[in-house]
């Protein structure tokens, strides 16, 4: 009986998760047959995710292997099983989500189109999580990639054709460096399974493996948007139709992360140095993608920025792994449990606040037609619920307890605090830095994600085009207030779910989960506080809620006020601006055009710039160094057939030079 | 029993809060040759606060009327974390140091939003400001606190005080060091000299007092009263770490919650004054320049790691 | 290191300066203490302490001038429980100086909106009472009562500190007793 059980449970998950992996093929058919519906698609992906999620959660409790039938082509351990979930659960989100959302936009781009690439994008990320050998992974790697284009160039502006141009060189330049660095570690074979990889790398010499590990750096790095790699992600994310950008930030993100944890894990050693760089290219992330975020004002680029510094917390948190694995030390084995907690509810955190926050962006946009937070304002009287979840997120996404993403910042701050304190002095010296940098980068967050928030919903509407807008039907409004409850609640189940696998299975629900004897948080006693706070601050309420309240003008020293009196986004940042200039490429252009007939009346137009150093920098520099060097080629390009002829002739007497 | 323990601390702290204003600008006055008001007044203001009509602006929305409650519920939870007569009865992970920084994140945070909710360009300036200083400062905290907390042993507040009362002043130099980081946050987390003037009644000046100017009634004496618990709590903080005496370790007695109660008034009195000496002696910095009093106090936190690390 | 000593010992050598409470210089008839005036105070616990919103409605700055001097150390108004606050809405009292001009009229009627009951005005100085030599201007509204319930005159031009003080306490102490 009990065996019959375990049967039918093990064959119960594989059928669902295989359910959830077919679901997006499925959804591809669908919008072959049926092009303009919209809704079928949607929920055909929405169902499936929810079966692959229920799948992916049950294969965490039985011990059964799943997917043993086609072993050496798919590889599912727990790391791709906590990928799988990211993934159906993000999917199901935004699917949700895209029913009511898609439709508002049918005069931007067909639903046909946005969908078939959704199919192939979601096709692509489940079996880069699954793919158990080398070349699947990288032609599932490049259906993801090819499917994020379409989906970045989706309505065909001018804008989004260059902003796909940047992400379509970048993340090939991204796939070459995956190549390279698959030819330096497994050179033998090119049907190389992981386990034929290992081996293989097992045999390299030092300077290939440390070569092909800078490559998939860059490789992953780029996916990721780590620093300088990160060009692309400001200008595609935004692009996109929002929900697609809300699974673009959510979960391709996280899956270009999983791709370098499975590749670090190949590598038959990662010295100190290698780690070091790793969290040198995670911290620099973390820094310019929060610095940007607090002075952007457009809303989605600024998510995208935030991604990038999230994304680079996480890489900082790989990092510290890495270097933690190389301490000779038994302090070392807690503090890889803290921080492997860190990265897990860092992700699952990330893809409900990021996902949430974008779909809100997208909702706000689609009313009010602007992107601009200079032109918004004053929705959270006209959207009380929707501003709720748009709090909750934005506090979710600035990292403040009692949210879950509090619980996972507070696991890798304590743990390079405990790292700082009982390792040795080289250790403790980066770790410091480390902490340091992360703490600046979470502050800088914090005036991200409350600028966001206060600019776009407090106060008054800054233009005509925020002060009326319709109210919001609940399908819209649904997706990101699930979102929003899921950021409030994984401090209370995810917290506890993975700290209870990360650390050995110790029973943490109820009580504290310690990182060392003396460093110990509890979820359920913060929450308690915070809840008799709350019921006393609602009897203080209470006490005093029957006093008198009057509505008057807001106080304008005697001169009335209008909205543009008010603080915009660029205002709200301005101290940030002025304070980290040397970061920021700071550009102010003013011009005078004298009115006809007046010589002393002027039209002036004052256009301030944020720019890039690492544009301005290094992206300027190499882009225009290849166009010379391309123009020199172009010398020899003379269009003359007799030359062409003889570069050939040249070309093929030094191959058999060489070759002989 | 350990609950009880708690609520002496949040009792005594939300008690003597408005004293310690009333003891600094009795302080100031004295210092600038007044007489000035009695150091009872703040209650008094409070209370006749209290009695007031409200008047809120209309283009203020729902977040503008939570903001006042949450402020005050994130000051009380300070006092839960930052014990300031008995220690070691919490339980640690509510006194965990992080915990500490991001309850502070989290009154801030909603300060600035009130601020932004007023549609005033005061309110927005004071919003602003306030967020960039709290943003600035947060590695300088979480430094300090980590260097408190590694010269303990212990990751709690709780801890890091009970082994200030064991070993006062072991590790003479980082402990130092950190305790003047620690002085600098204070006043700025507080709006104090000179970061801030706290009595400034020029709008462009402001910091802290702009994001409250469209507060009335009731709920400005909840944000003054919140404003109030957070100085003393940070303000005794430092005295308890650089003067560890009187604090009331288990096994608890009667007698002994009285001895530390009235050395408790007896360091709030005398954080009080030194506020009020450094506030007569140093002018207010321009807004402009504040990374260079950050920096300054980021110096002071990593000279004290560095001193802690390698002794 | 020595401007902090030069500090304090300035502080230690000036000594506390402060004068005694004023006496009144004015007769009960003259400043008719009112209901509105009475029912405040006795709402804020007698008025010991009360904040103060000064509004310049239009005055030649004579007003402003002494009641600067309230807050140095002569006059010290800190010590009576009374200090002067940044935003209508913080304010139990607003002080109005100057005979109200036509662009400041809608300031005032503003500002005395905002400020919540109970409230107290003060009209500081004989512009503000009467509207001074400027009354029948065609630029200015007149005496500050023309806008705004006024409780409490101060006459002088400008009233000197001890004046503006000894007025306010007055008013205090008599609506004290009943």
């Amino acid at each position: 009986m009990r065996e019959f059980v375990d049967i039918s449970m093990g064959l119960l998950t594989e059928l669902l998760v295989i359910t959830g992996c077919a679901a997006p093929c499925v959804a591809g058919f669908v919008v072959l047959l049926a092009p303009h519906r919209n809704t079928v698609m949607q929920s055909v992906l929405v169902l499936g995710s929810l079966a692959g999620f229920c799948g992916t959660i049950l294969s965490f409790f039985i011990e059964n292997p799943i997917f043993a039938l086609l072993a050496p082509y798919t590889m599912v351990d727990a790391v791709s099983l906590f990928f799988l979930l990211l993934v159906f659960a993000g999917t199901g989100i935004t699917s949700f989500f895209a029913i009511a959302y898609v439709p508002l936009y049918k005069y931007a781009f067909p639903a046909s189109r946005v969908n078939g690439a959704t199919a192939f994008f979601v096709t692509g990320m489940l079996g880069v999580v699954v793919a158990g050998s080398v070349p699947l992974f990288l032609f599932f790697w490049e259906v993801m990639s090819i499917a994020a284009y379409f989906l970045v160039v989706s309505d065909r502006s001018a804008e989004s054709i260059k902003a796909g141009l940047i992400y379509f060189v970048m993340t090939h330049l991204g796939l070459v460096s995956l190549l390279g660095g698959f030819a330096l570690i497994a050179p033998d074979s090119i049907f190389a399974t992981w386990q034929d990889v290992v081996i293989a790398a097992g045999g390299a010499s030092y300077w290939s493996l440390a070569f092909a590990f800078a490559l998939f750096c860059i490789g992953f790095g780029s996916k990721a948007g780590i620093v300088p790699f990160h060009a692309w992600l400001p200008y595609a994310h935004p692009q996109a139709p929002s929900h697609s950008s809300a699974l673009l930030s959510g979960v391709m993100l996280p899956v270009a992360v999983f791709g370098f944890i499975r590749i670090s894990s190949l590598f038959p050693f990662i010295p100190f140095e290698w780690a070091c760089m790793v969290i040198a290219a995670g911290l620099l992330s973390a820094f310019f993608g929060s610095l940007h975020a607090a002075v952007e004002k457009d809303m989605k680029r600024l998510l995208a920025y935030s991604s990038i510094e999230h994304m680079g917390l996480i890489f900082t948190g790989i990092g510290v792994l890495l270097v933690l694995k190389t301490a000779p030390h038994e302090i070392a084995g807690p503090l890889i449990e803290g921080v492997s907690l860190f990265i897990a509810l860092h992700l699952v955190n990330h893809m409900f606040f990021k996902a949430g926050l974008f779909m809100s962006a997208g909702i706000v946009a689609a009313k009010t037609h602007t992107r601009n937070l200079d032109e918004l304002g004053g929705l959270a009287k006209r959207w009380p619920l929707f501003s709720g979840g748009v709090l909750l997120l934005s506090l979710s996404a600035a990292a403040l307890p009692p949210l879950g993403t509090f619980f996972g910042e507070w696991a890798l701050m304590q743990s390079l605090a405990l790292g700082i304190a009982q390792l040795p002095l080289l250790f403790a010296g980066v770790l410091s830095i480390v902490l340091m940098v992360v703490a600046l980068a979470a502050g800088l967050a914090l005036l991200a994600s409350i600028k966001l928030f206060s600019v776009a919903f407090l106060g008054r509407a800054r233009t005509e085009k925020a002060a009326h807008v319709e109210s919001l039907p609940w399908s819209l409004m649904l997706a990101p207030l699930f979102c929003a409850v899921g950021g409030v609640l994984t401090a209370f189940i995810a917290v506890p779910f993975f700290a209870a696998h990360t650390m050995r299975g110790a029973n943490i629900v109820f009580s504290d989960i310690s990182l060392a004897p003396t460093a110990s948080v509890n979820v359920w006693a913060t929450a308690a506080t915070v809840l008799v706070l709350a019921g006393l601050i609602l009897l203080v309420r209470r006490l005093f809620g029957a006093e008198k309240v009057r509505i008057t003008a807001t106080w304008d020293c005697g001169a009335p006020l209008t909205p543009r009196m008010q603080y915009t986004a660029t205002g709200f940042a301005g101290p940030v601006r002025f304070f980290f200039r040397p970061f920021l490429f700071l550009k102010k252009t003013l011009t005078v055009t004298p009115l006809a007939g007046h010589s002393w009346i002027a039209s002036r137009v004052l256009i301030s710039e944020v720019g890039s150093v690492w544009e301005r920098w290094v992206y300027q520099p190499v882009a225009d160094s290849v166009l010379s060097v391309a123009s020199y080629a172009a010398r020899i390009q003379s269009g003359i057939v007799q030359v062409y002829i003889l570069i050939i002739f040249v070309t093929l007497v030094a191959t058999l030079t060489l070759a002989i | 029993m350990t609950l009880l323990f708690a609520c002496i601390n949040t009792i005594v702290i939300v008690a003597i809060a408005p004293l310690t204003i009333g003891i600094i600008r009795k302080g100031k006055a004295y210092l600038q040759n007044r007489r000035g008001a009695s150091i009872f007044l703040p209650y008094l203001q409070i209370a006749s606060l209290m009695r007031k009509e409200m008047t809120i602006t209309e283009h203020s929305s729902w977040v503008f009327r939570s903001v006042p409650f949450v402020v005050l519920a994130s000051a009380l939870f300070i006092t839960i974390a930052i014990p300031a007569v008995v220690i070691g009865v919490m339980p640690s992970a509510l006194t965990n140091i992080f915990v500490v920084v991001g309850a502070l994140a989290f009154g801030a945070v909603f300060l600035v939003m009130g601020g932004m909710d007023t549609a005033s360009t005061f309110g927005n300036m004071g919003s602003s400001r306030e967020m960039t200083l709290s943003a600035l400062v947060e590695p300088v905290i979480v430094i300090t606190l980590s260097t408190l907390a590694l010269l303990a042993g212990s990751w709690g507040v709780d801890g890091i005080l009970t082994n200030a009362v064991l070993n006062p002043w072991a590790d003479g130099g980082a402990f130092a060091l950190t305790l003047c980081a620690l002085l600098l946050i204070t006043l700025l987390e507080n709006a104090r000299y000179p970061v801030d003037n706290p009595a400034t009644h020029l709008e462009l000046t402001m910091v802290h007092e702009a994001m409250i100017l469209e507060y009335s009634g009731p709920y400005l004496a909840l944000l003054e009263y919140a404003a109030a618990i957070k100085l003393t709590v940070m303000a005794v903080f430092v005295a308890n770490l650089a003067l560890p005496y009187g604090l009331v370790v288990a096994p608890v007695s009667l007698v002994g919650i009285l001895v530390g109660i009235s050395l408790f008034c007896g360091k709030v009195g005398l954080a009080a004054l030194v506020i009020a000496l450094v506030e007569t002696l140093v002018v207010k910095m321009r807004f402009y320049r504040m990374q260079e009093y950050v920096l300054l106090s980021l110096a002071f936190a990593l000279a004290g790691l560095s001193v802690a690390l390698l002794t | 290191m020595s401007s902090v000593l030069r500090v304090l010992r300035k502080v230690a050598s000036v000594g506390t300066p402060t004068e005694p409470a004023p006496e009144a210089v004015f007769v009960a008839k003259e400043l008719p203490v009112g209901e509105n005036l009475r029912k405040a105070i006795e709402q804020l616990y007698g008025g010991r302490a009360l904040r103060i919103r000064h509004v310049d409605a239009g005055s030649n700055n004579g007003e402003e001038y002494e009641m600067t001097a309230l807050n140095n150390a002569f006059y010290d108004i800190e010590r009576f429980g009374l200090s002067f606050v940044a935003s209508p809405r913080h304010a139990d009292v607003l002080t109005v100086s100057g005979p109200v001009t036509r662009n400041m009229e809608h300031a005032l009627r503003v500002c005395y909106e905002m400020t919540p009951a109970p409230k107290i005005v003060i009209a500081v100085g004989d512009g503000a009472c009467t509207g001074g030599i400027w009354k029948d201007s065609y630029a200015v509204v007149g005496a500050v009562e023309n806008v705004i319930p006024v409780d409490l005159k101060i006459p002088g031009d400008p009233p000197s500190p001890n004046e503006i003080l000894s007025g306010i306490l007055h008013a205090l102490t008599h609506a004290r007793v009943r």
